[in-house]
């Protein structure tokens, strides 16, 4: 029965092979026996017996992960285990596409006629390894310990920059000193680079933002998206030099508002300005509304006036942002996000991630607890102990007056704070259930209820309110609807006696047959120590078949690190 | 009902939605249209088609990826190492048993499986020395002295991050 044919060369066949096999001419009738037959068999063995396809397919595989420096290493590690190994990596254009370079330990060399670092010698060789592929590259310009080569090395950097800039597809910039901002922008501002898609500048941290303002001399304002210079602004000039741009990341780098030209964004992002440096609700609105017709996703975290202008006007409609799906809203104080949410609408949103930045920023710097003693809480006016922080009003907007949460699929709720109920929204309120919960409960419950296309849920740092309300379920769904069926949630907590009591409910819920379904997925989250209890937890006391189809116990890095729709 | 013939000559009576997962099988089918004829698979096992088989009646009704994929490097980063807990159960066999379901799968063209057994391979790779991906996967160091020295000047590359 057996019809192998032994080939000289038993290398396996791809499927292109097969279709181009040799002795098929295309009028002979098919027979499978045939057919099958005269593909080339495959040769078995270790590893160095694979293909060089195969091969090539493991490493780009293996480079494939999100950490740009973890694809630079996986290129860098295969390339020196054997010749064959080394061949096959540089045979491979896009596993060098990546370049990092910083300002770190930089040298004289030549006699002092050059000063080079061990970051630019290797990007000057990825770029010769990875010959025409577009590249993406990632400049590290912050204040090294020993900075007497900042100025000159940043020089550098970006002479020899010039040389690849039309290869540059992806393009991140993060410095500390404004005038090395000044320098880079001033080197960027006249380069076409007509293969940039995606371009991000970083200033500072975003703690930074909070202390205090830059204050700039009229000539060092970031001139890179105004155009070929302060006085001459041309829209035109923006979309030549950079005709592929479609995604702009901004983090508290100074910008020249009132003469951005950028339109045709897909994505754009603006996080973290200074209080001098967040654009008006005006001009954010203008700037919005070039690029509302391509505008699919936008991030404003710490980048709203605080007191901005509230309409007033009957007359003023909202700006339209008839593309945009996935909106991040971070605030400071929970009036910039309802301000936000009264000069724009967005029909096609799915997607919605609130932050309370401040909270957010506090929990990465004081993992081990909330220090409100601490020098650097006192020392910014901006940064309130967790008491004061309170996003009730923002949710009672959400909830009783505005629209939007009907209309998402993917809800992330990030440091959100329900301290006590005042408002008259909530108490002319005649749902039954209001009586039989906490108020706090209740209105985390109405959000629920409200966003009745909601599926995947996460909640970063919940209050256990959040958590009562998911196991919450009418007795009457006559008089009072029933939350929407999660197929995913998301839970980070650092506290796992909250989320252990969770799945307990969650558990009684489930034999009861009431309310809540079984999840297709469930992530729980917590601080680094905490994580072998919480395994415990969800090996030992909770049976998670029975709550979720799938489910993952995981370490908790602080803030942001759960989406629930990039669960899979 | 499909009927596949391994190698060592055992036959394998399979459910056309599950073995048209393999492309080359689906494409010689819709060639040849209903057939009571045996496939031979010269190149595959009845162990490693016993795998085979397991995995693609795990994913049976799946959509198949696209072919173009490969050809979009946005695409090519979203798909990570990651491999979900059945498919990692699944592919714990030894070394030897891995490599051929990577070679069956190249061979059969069912992309899916040939992705889990690379990044499964990926995944032994990674955090490793060179040296130790040599001893774990048996590899000779053939590098010309002045390769050695070039690969040692790439080492102070990593100083500077």
């Amino acid at each position: 029965m057996q019809t192998a044919v032994l080939a000289p060369n038993n290398a396996p066949p791809a499927a292109a092979q097969y279709t181009e096999a040799p002795g098929l001419p295309a009028n002979t009738p098919f027979n499978v026996i045939n057919r099958a037959s005269q593909l080339q068999p495959v040769r078995k063995g270790p590893i160095n017996t694979l293909p060089k396809e195969i091969i090539l397919h493991i490493f780009k595989l293996g480079a494939s992960c999100g950490d740009s420096q973890k694809r630079i290493d996986f290129a860098v590690l295969v390339s020196q285990v054997c010749g064959t190994w080394r061949d096959v990596a540089f045979s491979c254009s896009s596993l060098w596409a990546d370049i990092t370079i910083t300002t770190d330990n930089m040298y004289n060399v030549d006699g002092g006629h050059a000063i080079v670092n061990t970051s630019l010698l290797r990007a000057k060789e990825f770029a010769s390894r990875s010959r025409v592929f577009p590249l993406s590259v990632r400049l590290k310009l912050l204040v090294p310990p020993n900075f007497v080569y900042l100025q000159i090395g940043t020089i550098i950097i970006m002479n020899w920059l010039r040389l690849v800039f039309p290869r540059i597809k992806y393009l991140s910039i993060h410095c500390d000193t404004l005038h090395i901002a000044r320098l880079v922008t001033n080197r960027l501002q006249t380069v076409p680079m007509e293969n940039l898609e995606t371009y991000k500048m970083k200033f500072g941290t975003e703690v930074l933002s909070f202390c205090h303002s830059i204050i700039l001399p009229p000539d060092v304002r970031f001139l890179f998206l105004a155009g070929q210079n302060e006085e001459q602004t041309h829209t035109a000039d923006n979309l030549d030099l950079l005709p592929k741009l479609t995604r702009v990341s901004l983090s508290g780098f100074p910008v020249s508002w009132s003469r951005w030209s950028l339109t045709r964004l897909t994505s754009l992002s603006i996080n973290f300005m200074t209080l001098h440096d967040r654009p008006s609700m005006d001009v954010l609105k203008y700037i919005l509304a070039l690029n509302g017709e391509t505008l699919e996703k936008l991030e404003i975290q710490g980048a709203i006036q605080r007191f901005g202008r509230i309409p007033c006007n009957a007359d003023e409609l909202p700006t339209n942002l008839p593309r945009l799906m996935d909106l991040t809203l971070g605030y400071l104080s929970q009036w910039e996000a309802i301000i936000f949410f009264l000069h724009f609408e967005a029909p096609a949103l799915k997607h919605l991630k609130l932050c309370d930045v401040s909270r957010s920023i506090l929990t990465r710097h004081f993992k081990d607890g909330f220090d409100s003693n601490s020098l650097v809480i006192q020392n910014i006016p901006a940064l309130q102990p967790f008491n004061k922080f309170s996003s009730t009003i923002l949710l009672e907007h959400l909830v009783y007056v505005c629209s939007l949460l009907e209309q998402v699929e993917t809800l992330a709720l990030e440091h959100f704070s329900l301290p006590p109920l005042v408002s008259d929204l909530f108490w002319q309120d005649d749902d039954p259930l209001k009586h039989l919960h906490e108020a706090p409960v209740f209105l985390a419950y109405r959000m629920l209820q409200k966003c009745s296309r909601l599926r995947r849920l996460a909640l970063i740092d919940p209050e256990q309110c959040f958590l009562d309300a998911l196991n919450m379920y009418p007795d009457d769904p006559k008089t009072s609807s029933p939350a929407p069926v999660l197929t995913h949630l998301c839970l980070a907590s650092s506290d796992c006696d909250r989320l252990k009591l969770f799945l307990e409910r969650r558990a009684e819920s489930l034999a009861k047959e009431k309310g809540p379904r079984i999840l297709d997925y469930l992530e729980l989250a917590t601080a680094k120590k905490d994580v072998h209890v919480l395994e415990d937890i969800v090996s030992q006391h909770v049976d998670m078949s029975r709550i979720a189809k799938s489910s993952l116990a995981a370490e908790w890095h602080g803030s942001g690190v759960l989406c629930p729709s990039k669960c899979t | 009902m499909v009927h596949l013939v391994t190698s060592d000559n055992v036959e394998f009576v399979v459910d056309k939605e599950v073995v048209e997962r393999s492309v080359l099988i689906k494409n010689m089918l819709e060639d040849v249209g209903e057939t009571d004829q045996s496939i031979p698979l010269a190149n595959v096992s009845s162990a490693v088609l016993r795998k085979v088989i397991e995995y693609c009646e795990h994913h049976r009704g799946e959509p198949l990826p696209s072919a173009d994929a490969d050809q979009n490097q946005d695409e090519t980063r979203k798909r990570t190492t990651d491999i979900s807990e059945w498919d990692q159960k699944f592919i714990t066999v030894d070394q030897e048993m891995l490599f051929e379901i990577i070679l069956a799968a190249n061979y059969l063209d069912i992309k899916s499986l040939l992705d889990v057994g690379c990044k499964t391979v990926a995944n032994m790779i990674k955090g490793k020395t060179p040296d130790e991906i040599r001893r774990l996967f048996n590899i000779v160091n053939d590098f010309t002295p002045e390769e050695e020295a070039q690969i040692k000047k790439e080492n102070e590359w990593a100083e500077d991050r």
